[in-house]
């Protein structure tokens, strides 16, 4: 009986001691290519360092969120951000990561202009217990606004900003200056450039923005109709020069008035696109200095 | 008295076992890492030597797995990364073999990733260091082809030269080759650099004379010629009376092909430097990397 008991005794014990060397090291196997996955992306190794990652199996949810974290975060290196975005958001809210993954997440959304998906995403989360959350939370918003050019928005989610938050202090002078530039930039009539431009070649692009273009426009144009007056003059109507002279100006005049046109649009959208990169620069900034690494 | 001796023996036994799988496993890896680069898995087996560069305590064999690393970068191409990578060995001087070893593959790495000046710099550091090491072969050809991409001559003629002398034992052979060697690094077959700005001034004075002094007499001769064409056809016109015409037209045409001229005769001056320089160095590689297949 003695003997029976100390058998099962020492089963048990080779049992536990067992299991838990097993789960331990699989804890350390999963711990351990994590930080080799940090280390390839720390030597900026963003391929082989998926590579690692893509063989993992987590078992518990912390695993699941830091190799989500991981992989959102590799990918948002890669410029991937689409897909990084969509890891990011997998990290719960239990995770350390939660927050860096977050904002980030929202980031991304918002660079690939989904901003009503980063709004979302940033207002999903209760974020008053930290102040310094809370208030960056503010800011994103208020980059948001800018980048959707609802300016009434900005006025007010600007008012939240005090500028004493020393990680968003220039950004936000910065918005503000973005604010000012995009309610003073002049809204120029695509129809009147290319009134202009019937009237005097060249004069469309110049009042579009483009002085140079338009000076070009203005002397190659009136080149071709000065050729076709003097061959018309010399000539007369039916002189096959000042037929093909006539087709070519034409062809250049009636392109000087849609090129001007097109210079107005293009004008803005070049306009746009720079503010965009901008706020989305002063968007990032602030992230990386709260979230380092 | 039975319970402690069974808790003695489980303690030994559970550490013994420890110990042997640790060694055994960086064993392995390492073996399965070799493999990885024998079957032409250069990526995979540049990840594995990087986890044992990552995992390893030791010096020693964290500077061999960097060494196998950039065996399997090389293989994939990315002399950068590999150069990057060995960067964190070059410090570490206290196995000799190994530190010239990570010396040699920098400069190397160097000189395939386009960065002689540095490549330069890495066997200098050999010639200080070790100087046995700089008598072989493939340092002397790295050398002489480092020179060559420098468009130091003179000094890559003399590397060429010790290269025959060390790596050939046929002394017909040796005379023969360091004859060709004269000649081909002689000055009379150094390319001259043709100046920019004397072929644009060629061209601002007598059109299309700036691309025969580039080497290029047929687009001379057409860049001249639409400048002929362009005058008569603005003269022609103004003589008939069409001097609107003649003026936006011919006169027009002609400024154009003129001062088009003049920054082609610039531009293609600049190419045919690049030309004769790259076809220069490309000859004096091959020829260098051809000596020793004369031995075999």
């Amino acid at each position: 009986m003695l003997i029976l008991r100390i058998f099962i005794f020492y089963f048990l014990l080779f049992w536990l001691v067992g299991f838990n060397y097993v789960i331990s090291q699989n804890k350390g196997q999963f711990d351990h290519e994590i930080s080799f996955a940090r280390h390839l992306m720390g030597r900026g190794h963003y391929k082989e360092a998926l590579f690692v990652l893509e063989d993992l199996e987590p078992g518990r949810n912390s695993q699941k969120d830091s190799l989500n974290f991981l992989l959102g975060w590799i990918l948002y290196g890669q410029k991937d951000l689409e897909t990084s975005a969509k890891y990011l958001t997998k990290v719960s809210n239990d995770s350390p990561f939660f927050h860096q993954s977050l904002f980030f997440a929202a980031y991304n959304h918002a660079y690939l202009n989904h901003t009503n998906i980063s709004d979302e995403l940033l207002s999903s989360f209760d974020l008053s217990s930290d102040s310094r959350l809370f208030y960056m939370r503010n800011f994103q918003y208020a980059g948001l606004a800018l980048l959707d050019r609802d300016l009434e928005k900005f006025q007010m989610l600007n008012k939240k900003l005090n500028n004493d938050f020393i990680l968003t202090q220039s950004e936000e002078t910065n918005f503000v200056s973005y604010y000012g530039q995009i309610k003073n930039h002049p809204q120029k009539s695509v129809y009147l450039a290319g009134l202009m431009s019937m009237l005097v070649p060249g004069a469309g692009k110049i009042y579009a923005g483009k002085t140079s273009e338009g000076i070009a426009n203005f002397l190659y144009t009136g080149a071709l109709l000065a050729t076709t007056y003097d061959l018309y003059t010399s000539f007369g109507v039916k002189n096959p020069f000042f037929i093909i002279s006539a087709i070519i100006s034409g062809v250049f005049y009636t392109g000087n008035i849609w090129g001007s046109m097109v210079a107005v649009k293009r004008v803005k959208n070049e306009f746009n696109d720079e503010i965009d990169q901008r706020i989305l620069l002063d968007m990032h900034i602030p992230l990386r200095k709260l979230f380092p690494n | 008295m039975i319970n402690v001796f069974y808790w003695i023996c489980i303690f030994l036994c559970a550490n013994y076992s420890l110990t042997n799988v640790t060694s055994a496993s960086e064993l392995t890896i390492f073996e399965d890492a070799d493999k990885l680069l024998e079957e032409g898995k250069y990526f995979e087996a540049a990840v594995s030597f990087e986890r044992i560069y990552f995992t390893s305590e030791d010096s020693q064999s964290k500077i061999i797995a960097n060494l196998k690393r950039t065996e399997a970068l090389k293989q994939l191409g990315e002399y950068s990364k590999a150069r990057n990578d060995l960067q964190r060995s070059v410090h570490v001087n206290t196995y000799a073999d190994l530190h010239q070893e990570v010396l040699y593959q920098m400069a190397f790495c160097d000189y395939m990733d386009g960065n002689y000046v540095s490549s330069r710099v890495f066997l200098l550091q050999i010639e200080h260091y070790y100087p046995v090491l700089r008598e072989s072969n493939e340092v002397e050809r790295l050398l002489a082809l480092v020179n060559v991409m420098l468009g130091q001559w003179e000094q890559a003629s003399l590397h060429t030269l010790s290269l025959i002398e060390k790596s050939l034992s046929s002394q017909l052979l040796k005379d023969s080759l360091s004859e060709e060697t004269d000649n081909l690094f002689c000055s009379c077959n150094w390319p001259v650099e043709k100046s920019e700005k004397k072929a644009g001034m060629l061209s601002t004075f007598l059109p299309g004379t700036g691309h025969v002094y580039a080497g290029y007499p047929g687009k001379g001769i057409l860049n001249a010629g639409s400048q002929l064409l362009s005058l008569s056809f603005a003269g022609v016109m103004m003589w008939q009376g069409l001097y609107i015409t003649g003026f936006t037209v011919g006169l027009g045409l002609f400024q154009s092909f003129y001062f088009g001229g003049i920054r082609q005769a610039n531009f293609l001056t600049h190419q045919s430097n690049l030309v004769d320089f790259a076809d220069y160095k490309e000859r004096l590689s091959l020829f260098i990397f051809s000596i020793e297949n004369f031995q075999e």
